[in-house]
Protein backbone atom coordinates (compact mmCIF):
# COMPACT_ATOMS: atom_id res chain seq x y z
CA UNK A 1 0.00 0.00 0.00
CA UNK A 2 1.64 3.45 -1.24
CA UNK A 3 1.34 6.24 1.57
CA UNK A 4 1.18 9.57 0.98
CA UNK A 5 3.52 11.34 3.08
CA UNK A 6 3.65 15.40 3.25
CA UNK A 7 6.61 17.33 5.05
CA UNK A 8 5.86 20.64 4.08
CA UNK A 9 3.43 22.64 2.62
CA UNK A 10 3.73 26.02 1.41
CA UNK A 11 1.33 28.37 -0.66
CA UNK A 12 2.91 30.62 -2.36
CA UNK A 13 1.15 33.51 -3.87
CA UNK A 14 2.33 36.23 -5.90
CA UNK A 15 0.04 38.93 -6.03
CA UNK A 16 0.19 42.75 -6.46
CA UNK A 17 1.15 44.66 -3.10
CA UNK A 18 0.04 48.77 -2.07
CA UNK A 19 2.90 50.14 -0.74
CA UNK A 20 2.62 53.11 1.17
CA UNK A 21 4.48 56.07 0.48
CA UNK A 22 5.40 58.28 3.36
CA UNK A 23 6.73 61.85 2.80
CA UNK A 24 8.48 63.89 5.63
CA UNK A 25 9.58 66.52 3.65
CA UNK A 26 8.60 68.32 0.66
CA UNK A 27 10.73 71.28 -0.84
CA UNK A 28 11.17 72.24 -4.20
CA UNK A 29 14.79 73.51 -6.20
CA UNK A 30 14.47 75.73 -9.65
CA UNK A 31 17.09 76.17 -12.13
CA UNK A 32 15.95 78.81 -14.19
CA UNK A 33 17.38 82.00 -15.93
CA UNK A 34 17.13 85.16 -13.42
CA UNK A 35 15.06 88.09 -14.02
CA UNK A 36 17.11 90.68 -12.20
CA UNK A 37 17.13 94.27 -11.73
CA UNK A 38 19.38 97.07 -12.53
CA UNK A 39 18.49 99.32 -9.56
CA UNK A 40 19.66 102.65 -9.33
CA UNK A 41 19.31 105.16 -6.18
CA UNK A 42 21.01 108.20 -7.27
CA UNK A 43 22.39 109.78 -10.11
CA UNK A 44 24.31 112.89 -10.20
CA UNK A 45 26.95 114.88 -12.48
CA UNK A 46 30.51 116.04 -11.09
CA UNK A 47 32.28 118.91 -13.17
CA UNK A 48 35.60 120.13 -13.42
CA UNK A 49 36.30 123.22 -14.69
CA UNK A 50 38.79 126.17 -13.52
CA UNK A 51 38.28 127.98 -10.39
CA UNK A 52 38.10 131.50 -10.82
CA UNK A 53 38.27 133.89 -7.91
CA UNK A 54 35.32 136.27 -7.68
CA UNK A 55 37.61 139.24 -7.68
CA UNK A 56 38.74 138.57 -11.06
CA UNK A 57 35.19 137.62 -13.15
CA UNK A 58 33.11 138.15 -10.08
CA UNK A 59 30.22 140.94 -9.68
CA UNK A 60 30.99 144.51 -10.71
CA UNK A 61 30.14 145.51 -7.51
CA UNK A 62 33.34 143.66 -6.68
CA UNK A 63 35.43 145.82 -9.57
CA UNK A 64 33.58 149.09 -8.77
CA UNK A 65 35.17 148.20 -4.58
CA UNK A 66 38.80 147.62 -6.14
CA UNK A 67 38.37 150.91 -8.76
CA UNK A 68 37.33 152.49 -5.55
CA UNK A 69 40.17 150.92 -3.02
CA UNK A 70 42.85 152.20 -6.03
CA UNK A 71 41.51 155.80 -6.22
CA UNK B 1 40.90 109.78 -22.07
CA UNK B 2 43.40 111.17 -19.42
CA UNK B 3 41.10 112.17 -16.50
CA UNK B 4 40.92 109.43 -14.10
CA UNK B 5 39.29 110.93 -11.30
CA UNK B 6 38.04 113.62 -9.42
CA UNK B 7 35.76 114.39 -6.31
CA UNK B 8 34.80 117.52 -4.14
CA UNK B 9 33.10 115.51 -1.71
CA UNK B 10 29.39 117.05 -2.28
CA UNK B 11 27.60 114.03 -3.22
CA UNK B 12 28.09 111.91 -1.12
CA UNK B 13 28.29 110.83 3.23
CA UNK B 14 30.90 109.34 5.16
CA UNK B 15 29.65 106.36 5.28
CA UNK B 16 29.50 106.23 1.40
CA UNK B 17 33.58 107.16 0.60
CA UNK B 18 33.97 103.35 -0.05
CA UNK B 19 31.29 103.48 -2.37
CA UNK B 20 33.02 106.41 -4.48
CA UNK B 21 36.62 105.64 -4.20
CA UNK B 22 38.31 102.42 -4.94
CA UNK B 23 39.28 101.95 -0.78
CA UNK B 24 38.69 103.83 2.33
CA UNK B 25 40.85 102.78 5.50
CA UNK B 26 37.75 104.07 8.09
CA UNK B 27 39.42 102.27 10.61
CA UNK B 28 41.22 105.23 11.81
CA UNK B 29 39.18 108.01 13.88
CA UNK B 30 38.76 111.47 12.17
CA UNK B 31 38.00 110.91 8.92
CA UNK B 32 34.96 112.31 7.70
CA UNK B 33 32.98 114.67 5.08
CA UNK B 34 33.75 117.91 6.61
CA UNK B 35 30.75 119.56 6.06
CA UNK B 36 30.60 123.12 4.92
CA UNK B 37 34.46 123.23 5.46
CA UNK B 38 35.21 123.22 1.54
CA UNK B 39 35.99 125.70 -0.85
CA UNK B 40 32.82 127.63 -1.66
CA UNK B 41 30.89 126.77 1.17
CA UNK B 42 30.76 122.97 0.06
CA UNK B 43 32.21 119.69 1.81
CA UNK B 44 35.65 118.76 2.24
CA UNK B 45 36.83 115.89 3.15
CA UNK B 46 39.52 115.54 6.39
CA UNK B 47 41.88 112.78 7.55
CA UNK B 48 43.46 111.62 10.76
CA UNK B 49 45.55 108.35 10.32
CA UNK B 50 48.30 106.55 9.86
CA UNK B 51 47.15 104.54 7.15
CA UNK B 52 45.82 105.01 3.67
CA UNK B 53 42.71 107.56 3.89
CA UNK B 54 41.17 107.55 0.50
CA UNK B 55 42.70 105.66 -2.13
CA UNK B 56 41.95 105.67 -5.97
CA UNK B 57 42.92 103.10 -8.56
CA UNK B 58 44.50 104.06 -11.89
CA UNK B 59 45.09 102.47 -14.88
CA UNK B 60 48.79 101.70 -15.00
CA UNK B 61 50.65 104.50 -15.93
CA UNK B 62 54.49 105.99 -15.33
CA UNK B 63 52.96 109.35 -15.21
CA UNK B 64 50.76 110.92 -12.80
CA UNK B 65 49.39 114.47 -12.40
CA UNK B 66 46.96 115.33 -9.29
CA UNK B 67 45.54 118.73 -8.12
CA UNK B 68 43.68 119.76 -4.73
CA UNK B 69 43.17 122.47 -2.61
CA UNK B 70 44.12 122.66 0.85
CA UNK B 71 43.79 124.04 4.04
CA UNK B 72 46.46 122.52 7.01
CA UNK B 73 44.19 125.16 9.24
CA UNK B 74 47.80 125.09 11.25
CA UNK B 75 51.78 124.50 10.47
CA UNK B 76 52.33 120.51 11.33
CA UNK B 77 53.78 119.50 14.55
CA UNK B 78 55.44 117.25 12.28
CA UNK B 79 56.50 116.20 8.86
CA UNK B 80 53.45 114.43 7.35
CA UNK B 81 52.78 112.97 3.88
CA UNK B 82 49.87 113.72 2.29
CA UNK B 83 49.62 111.70 -1.13
CA UNK B 84 51.55 108.59 -1.96
CA UNK B 85 51.47 107.17 -5.28
CA UNK B 86 51.81 103.48 -4.61
CA UNK B 87 52.52 100.26 -7.24
CA UNK B 88 49.58 98.16 -5.70
CA UNK B 89 51.66 98.51 -2.37
CA UNK B 90 54.85 99.50 -3.11
CA UNK B 91 55.25 103.37 -2.48
CA UNK B 92 57.11 105.11 -5.33
CA UNK B 93 56.57 108.60 -4.62
CA UNK B 94 54.86 110.98 -1.73
CA UNK B 95 54.65 114.20 -1.36
CA UNK B 96 54.98 115.92 1.82
CA UNK B 97 54.61 118.85 4.11
CA UNK B 98 56.72 119.76 6.52
CA UNK B 99 56.92 121.99 9.69
CA UNK B 100 58.54 124.88 8.19
CA UNK B 101 55.27 124.62 5.41
CA UNK B 102 57.49 123.56 2.65
CA UNK B 103 57.41 120.51 0.73
CA UNK B 104 59.35 117.71 -0.06
CA UNK B 105 58.84 114.93 -2.72
CA UNK B 106 60.34 111.54 -1.77
CA UNK B 107 61.16 108.43 -3.27
CA UNK B 108 59.88 106.06 -0.71
CA UNK B 109 61.70 107.05 2.51
CA UNK B 110 64.18 109.15 0.36
CA UNK B 111 63.87 113.26 0.12
CA UNK B 112 64.41 113.74 -3.82
CA UNK B 113 64.13 117.24 -2.96
CA UNK B 114 62.53 120.22 -0.97
CA UNK B 115 61.12 123.65 -1.54
CA UNK B 116 61.57 127.03 0.49
CA UNK B 117 59.94 127.30 3.64
CA UNK B 118 56.52 129.01 3.96
CA UNK B 119 55.16 127.78 0.58
CA UNK B 120 51.80 126.09 2.13
CA UNK B 121 49.50 128.94 3.78
CA UNK B 122 49.25 127.85 7.41
CA UNK B 123 46.08 128.40 7.36
CA UNK B 124 43.41 129.61 4.33
CA UNK B 125 43.20 127.38 1.13
CA UNK B 126 45.50 126.80 -1.60
CA UNK B 127 45.95 124.58 -4.13
CA UNK B 128 48.81 122.13 -4.50
CA UNK B 129 49.55 120.12 -7.62
CA UNK B 130 51.97 117.49 -8.52
CA UNK B 131 53.16 116.22 -11.68
CA UNK B 132 56.37 113.35 -11.31
CA UNK B 133 57.32 110.68 -14.16
CA UNK B 134 58.26 107.28 -12.56
CA UNK B 135 62.10 106.25 -13.47
CA UNK B 136 64.96 105.35 -12.29
CA UNK B 137 67.19 107.84 -14.24
CA UNK B 138 65.07 109.73 -15.77
CA UNK B 139 62.45 110.41 -13.48
CA UNK B 140 60.87 114.06 -13.09
CA UNK B 141 58.41 116.05 -10.41
CA UNK B 142 57.31 119.20 -9.97
CA UNK B 143 55.19 120.96 -7.38
CA UNK B 144 53.27 123.67 -7.68
CA UNK B 145 51.35 125.99 -5.47
CA UNK B 146 48.57 128.24 -6.60
CA UNK B 147 49.66 127.91 -10.48
CA UNK B 148 53.37 128.53 -9.45
CA UNK B 149 56.09 125.68 -9.41
CA UNK B 150 58.03 125.32 -5.70
CA UNK B 151 59.89 122.79 -6.58
CA UNK B 152 61.17 120.56 -9.60
CA UNK B 153 63.46 118.17 -10.32
CA UNK B 154 64.93 116.50 -13.37
CA UNK B 155 66.99 113.21 -14.26
CA UNK B 156 65.90 111.74 -10.78
CA UNK B 157 65.39 108.51 -9.09
CA UNK B 158 61.58 108.37 -8.77
CA UNK B 159 61.58 104.46 -9.09
CA UNK B 160 61.32 102.03 -5.81
CA UNK B 161 63.16 99.10 -6.73
CA UNK B 162 61.42 96.01 -7.19
CA UNK B 163 58.42 97.12 -9.37
CA UNK B 164 57.62 97.45 -12.93
CA UNK B 165 57.45 101.45 -12.55
CA UNK B 166 54.02 102.23 -12.61
CA UNK B 167 51.61 103.56 -10.83
CA UNK B 168 48.42 101.79 -10.02
CA UNK B 169 46.82 103.68 -6.64
CA UNK B 170 46.93 107.08 -5.50
CA UNK B 171 46.09 107.60 -1.53
CA UNK B 172 45.44 111.24 0.55
CA UNK B 173 46.07 110.99 3.94
CA UNK B 174 47.65 112.73 6.46
CA UNK B 175 49.22 112.05 9.87
CA UNK B 176 46.82 114.09 11.95
CA UNK B 177 43.69 115.62 11.67
CA UNK B 178 42.39 119.32 11.27
CA UNK B 179 43.67 120.07 7.52
CA UNK B 180 40.89 120.06 4.80
CA UNK B 181 41.13 118.69 0.77
CA UNK B 182 38.91 120.12 -1.74
CA UNK B 183 38.78 119.80 -5.05
CA UNK B 184 40.81 116.92 -6.15
CA UNK B 185 41.50 115.39 -9.82
CA UNK B 186 44.10 112.89 -11.10
CA UNK B 187 45.21 112.39 -14.94
CA UNK B 188 47.69 110.23 -15.72
CA UNK B 189 50.36 111.53 -18.87
CA UNK B 190 47.92 109.72 -22.12
CA UNK B 191 45.66 111.18 -25.02
CA UNK B 192 45.63 115.17 -25.90
CA UNK B 193 44.16 116.86 -23.30
CA UNK B 194 44.54 116.55 -19.37
CA UNK B 195 47.82 115.28 -19.61
CA UNK B 196 49.69 118.35 -17.56
CA UNK B 197 49.13 120.21 -14.82
CA UNK B 198 45.43 121.84 -15.20
CA UNK B 199 46.08 124.67 -12.66
CA UNK B 200 43.15 125.30 -9.98
CA UNK B 201 40.39 123.72 -10.61
CA UNK B 202 37.05 123.46 -8.62
CA UNK B 203 34.80 120.33 -8.44
CA UNK B 204 30.82 121.18 -8.37
CA UNK B 205 28.25 118.25 -8.30
CA UNK B 206 24.97 118.29 -10.05
CA UNK B 207 21.52 116.94 -9.45
CA UNK B 208 18.25 115.97 -11.35
CA UNK B 209 15.80 118.78 -11.84
CA UNK B 210 13.31 116.97 -13.85
CA UNK B 211 12.11 114.38 -16.10
CA UNK B 212 14.12 113.99 -19.39
CA UNK B 213 13.54 112.88 -22.71
CA UNK B 214 13.66 108.84 -21.17
CA UNK B 215 11.04 107.48 -18.34
CA UNK B 216 11.54 103.80 -18.90
CA UNK B 217 12.36 102.80 -15.53
CA UNK B 218 9.90 101.65 -12.70
CA UNK B 219 10.36 103.62 -9.38
CA UNK B 220 10.48 102.11 -6.10
CA UNK B 221 6.73 103.84 -6.06
CA UNK B 222 6.15 101.36 -8.84
CA UNK B 223 4.83 103.77 -11.40
CA UNK B 224 7.41 105.83 -13.95
CA UNK B 225 5.87 109.41 -13.31
CA UNK B 226 8.54 111.68 -12.28
CA UNK B 227 11.62 109.27 -11.60
CA UNK B 228 13.62 111.99 -11.38
CA UNK B 229 12.74 112.60 -7.44
CA UNK B 230 13.80 108.79 -6.80
CA UNK B 231 17.11 109.80 -7.11
CA UNK B 232 18.30 113.19 -6.72
CA UNK B 233 19.10 112.88 -3.47
CA UNK B 234 22.06 114.79 -2.37
CA UNK B 235 23.53 111.78 -0.58
CA UNK B 236 22.46 108.45 -1.41
CA UNK B 237 19.65 106.98 0.21
CA UNK B 238 19.83 103.32 -1.46
CA UNK B 239 16.87 101.12 -0.92
CA UNK B 240 14.69 103.97 0.11
CA UNK B 241 13.53 105.33 -3.13
CA UNK B 242 15.21 103.90 -6.68
CA UNK B 243 14.70 103.37 -9.90
CA UNK B 244 15.00 100.00 -11.62
CA UNK B 245 14.28 97.38 -14.64
CA UNK B 246 15.28 94.21 -15.69
CA UNK B 247 14.38 95.07 -18.98
CA UNK B 248 17.43 95.50 -21.59
CA UNK B 249 17.68 99.03 -23.09
CA UNK B 250 14.83 100.27 -20.76
CA UNK B 251 16.28 103.75 -19.71
CA UNK B 252 15.60 107.14 -17.73
CA UNK B 253 17.77 110.62 -18.80
CA UNK B 254 17.11 113.33 -16.62
CA UNK B 255 17.54 117.40 -16.95
CA UNK B 256 20.65 118.52 -14.32
CA UNK B 257 20.53 121.68 -12.56
CA UNK B 258 22.41 124.38 -14.51
CA UNK B 259 25.63 125.36 -13.83
CA UNK B 260 25.76 127.78 -10.48
CA UNK B 261 29.19 129.50 -12.20
CA UNK B 262 30.35 131.00 -15.54
CA UNK B 263 33.79 128.59 -16.09
CA UNK B 264 36.49 129.93 -18.36
CA UNK B 265 37.07 126.40 -19.16
CA UNK B 266 35.72 123.21 -18.41
CA UNK B 267 38.13 119.91 -17.95
CA UNK B 268 35.54 117.13 -17.57
CA UNK B 269 32.12 115.70 -16.85
CA UNK B 270 31.70 112.65 -14.76
CA UNK B 271 28.37 111.27 -14.38
CA UNK B 272 27.60 109.07 -11.65
CA UNK B 273 24.87 106.55 -10.72
CA UNK B 274 24.67 104.73 -7.19
CA UNK B 275 23.08 101.63 -8.47
CA UNK B 276 23.02 97.76 -7.72
CA UNK B 277 21.63 94.74 -8.75
CA UNK B 278 18.79 92.94 -6.95
CA UNK B 279 19.98 89.20 -7.13
CA UNK B 280 22.68 86.87 -8.74
CA UNK B 281 22.65 86.83 -12.17
CA UNK B 282 24.65 89.14 -15.03
CA UNK B 283 22.80 92.86 -14.73
CA UNK B 284 24.39 96.05 -15.98
CA UNK B 285 23.96 99.24 -16.97
CA UNK B 286 25.04 102.28 -19.27
CA UNK B 287 24.99 105.74 -18.11
CA UNK B 288 23.46 107.55 -20.97
CA UNK B 289 24.51 110.95 -22.00
CA UNK B 290 21.86 112.88 -24.18
CA UNK B 291 23.29 116.09 -25.69
CA UNK B 292 22.25 117.38 -29.00
CA UNK B 293 19.13 115.60 -29.41
CA UNK B 294 20.90 112.27 -29.19
CA UNK B 295 21.75 109.63 -26.55
CA UNK B 296 25.25 108.35 -26.22
CA UNK B 297 25.55 105.29 -24.04
CA UNK B 298 28.64 105.20 -21.59
CA UNK B 299 30.54 101.80 -20.84
CA UNK B 300 29.17 99.13 -19.99
CA UNK B 301 29.21 98.31 -15.75
CA UNK B 302 28.54 95.29 -14.11
CA UNK B 303 26.53 95.38 -11.36
CA UNK B 304 27.19 93.96 -7.84
CA UNK B 305 24.35 93.13 -5.13
CA UNK B 306 25.86 96.01 -3.55
CA UNK B 307 25.26 100.11 -3.78
CA UNK B 308 28.34 101.60 -5.22
CA UNK B 309 29.35 104.67 -8.13
CA UNK B 310 29.50 103.62 -11.30
CA UNK B 311 31.02 106.64 -13.32
CA UNK B 312 31.56 107.71 -17.03
CA UNK B 313 34.20 110.81 -17.43
CA UNK B 314 33.37 112.72 -20.14
CA UNK B 315 35.93 115.09 -21.12
CA UNK B 316 34.21 116.28 -24.22
CA UNK B 317 30.69 117.06 -25.43
CA UNK B 318 29.92 113.79 -26.96
CA UNK B 319 27.64 116.02 -29.85
CA UNK B 320 30.56 117.96 -30.61
CA UNK B 321 33.82 116.13 -29.66
CA UNK B 322 34.73 119.22 -28.42
CA UNK B 323 35.04 120.06 -24.79
CA UNK B 324 32.16 121.14 -22.62
CA UNK B 325 30.47 124.67 -22.93
CA UNK B 326 28.22 126.06 -20.30
CA UNK B 327 24.99 125.52 -22.43
CA UNK B 328 26.05 122.31 -23.66
CA UNK B 329 26.12 121.05 -20.19
CA UNK B 330 23.04 122.99 -19.02
CA UNK B 331 20.94 121.71 -21.98
CA UNK B 332 22.36 118.05 -21.39
CA UNK B 333 20.71 114.63 -19.78
CA UNK B 334 22.48 112.20 -17.72
CA UNK B 335 20.21 109.05 -16.66
CA UNK B 336 20.88 104.87 -16.41
CA UNK B 337 20.50 102.35 -19.23
CA UNK B 338 20.03 98.54 -18.77
CA UNK B 339 22.82 97.66 -21.27
CA UNK B 340 23.08 93.70 -20.17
Amino acid sequence: MTVARTTQEVALTLSAVTPVARVSQAATLVLSSNSLHAITSQVCVLMLSENVPDDVVGSNANKYRQIQIAC
Amino acid sequence: MTLRFFDGWDHYATADAAEMWSAFDGTSSGQSIASGAGRRGGNGWTCNTTGRGLTIAIPSTSTVILGFALNMGAAPASAMNIVELREVSTLHIALRINTDLSVSVLRNTTVLGTSASGVITATGFCYVELKTLINDSTGTYEVRVNGGSVLSGTGADTRNSGTSGVITVASILFARGGQIFDDFYICDGAGSVNNDFLGDRRVDAYFPSANGNSSQMVGSDTDSTDNYLLVDETSPNDDTDYVQSDVLNNKDTYTFQNMVHTPSSISGVMALANAKKDDAGTRSIAIVTRSGGADYDGSSHALSTSYTYYRDILETDPATSAAWSLSGFNNAEFGPKVAV
